[in-house]
């Protein structure tokens, strides 16, 4: 008897492994949109901070500067290379991750067709694939008097 | 799962793909062929163009972090 309905069996439990496999790749899914959401608070977050420490090392070289000229006036200053110099690097940290930030929402746009087609496809089409397995599950049944005893 | 998205995903198409191997074993009749072409290959089409697309991208935003940790 069960091998005669194999077709059968074999057929509900793709209609199972379907529906398991929609819920677990939507998850997949919204894992990606989190990580995707994740990675731009990151980095608005760094370039946050990086722009609060640029101010802060610009105040750090301004004052240095005006002590230097001060300074000057009274015979010497060491002079202000490190203050410059931690400027220009938290300004290039910022202008780095400016560019990061561009990248990431280049690769946002480019992920939206394929991210919706597959949202698309789990949300409508497989529901729909697994509507026509359980009505060929049916049909079969019918043909050999196969009681329904799907679940 | 407790991967990256994208290689939960894959392994997700390989099982499926696993369940539909075993499915054929017992089902090739036209309907089977006619429910492979419409339904079946679509859906295997889809998912890994799809997890492609993704793990492309979950590699830039792994390498926009890690280039950005100063």
């Amino acid at each position: 008897m069960a091998d005669i309905h194999a077709d059968i069996e074999a057929l509900k439990e793709l209609a199972s492994a379907l529906t398991r496999y929609r819920h677990a790749q939507r998850e997949v899914a919204d894992r990606g949109d989190y990580q995707i959401a994740a990675t731009r608070a990151s980095l608005e977050e760094k370039a946050s901070q990086w722009r609060s420490l640029l101010a802060r090392r610009q105040a750090d070289l301004a004052a240095c500067q005006h002590a230097a000229a001060m300074d000057t006036e009274a015979g010497g200053h060491p002079g202000c290379h490190a203050e410059a110099a931690a400027v220009r690097e938290a300004e290039d940290r910022i202008e780095s991750i400016r560019r990061w930030q561009q990248q990431v929402e280049d690769g946002a746009s480019a992920f939206v067709g394929p991210s919706s087609r597959f949202r698309n496809l789990l949300d409508v089409d497989l529901p729909r694939t697994e509507h026509h397995l359980l009505a060929i599950i049916d049909g079969l049944e019918a043909a050999r008097g196969v009681r329904a005893a799907r679940s | 799962m407790a991967g990256r998205p994208h290689e939960d995903g894959e392994l997700l198409l390989r099982e499926i793909g696993a369940a539909w191997a075993k499915t054929q074993q017992h089902w090739h009749d036209d309907m089977a062929s006619s429910f492979g072409r419409s339904h079946w290959t679509p859906l295997i089409d889809e998912s890994r163009s799809y997890l492609r697309v993704l793990g492309e991208f979950m590699e830039l935003l792994a390498a926009a972090e890690r280039e950005t940790e100063y």
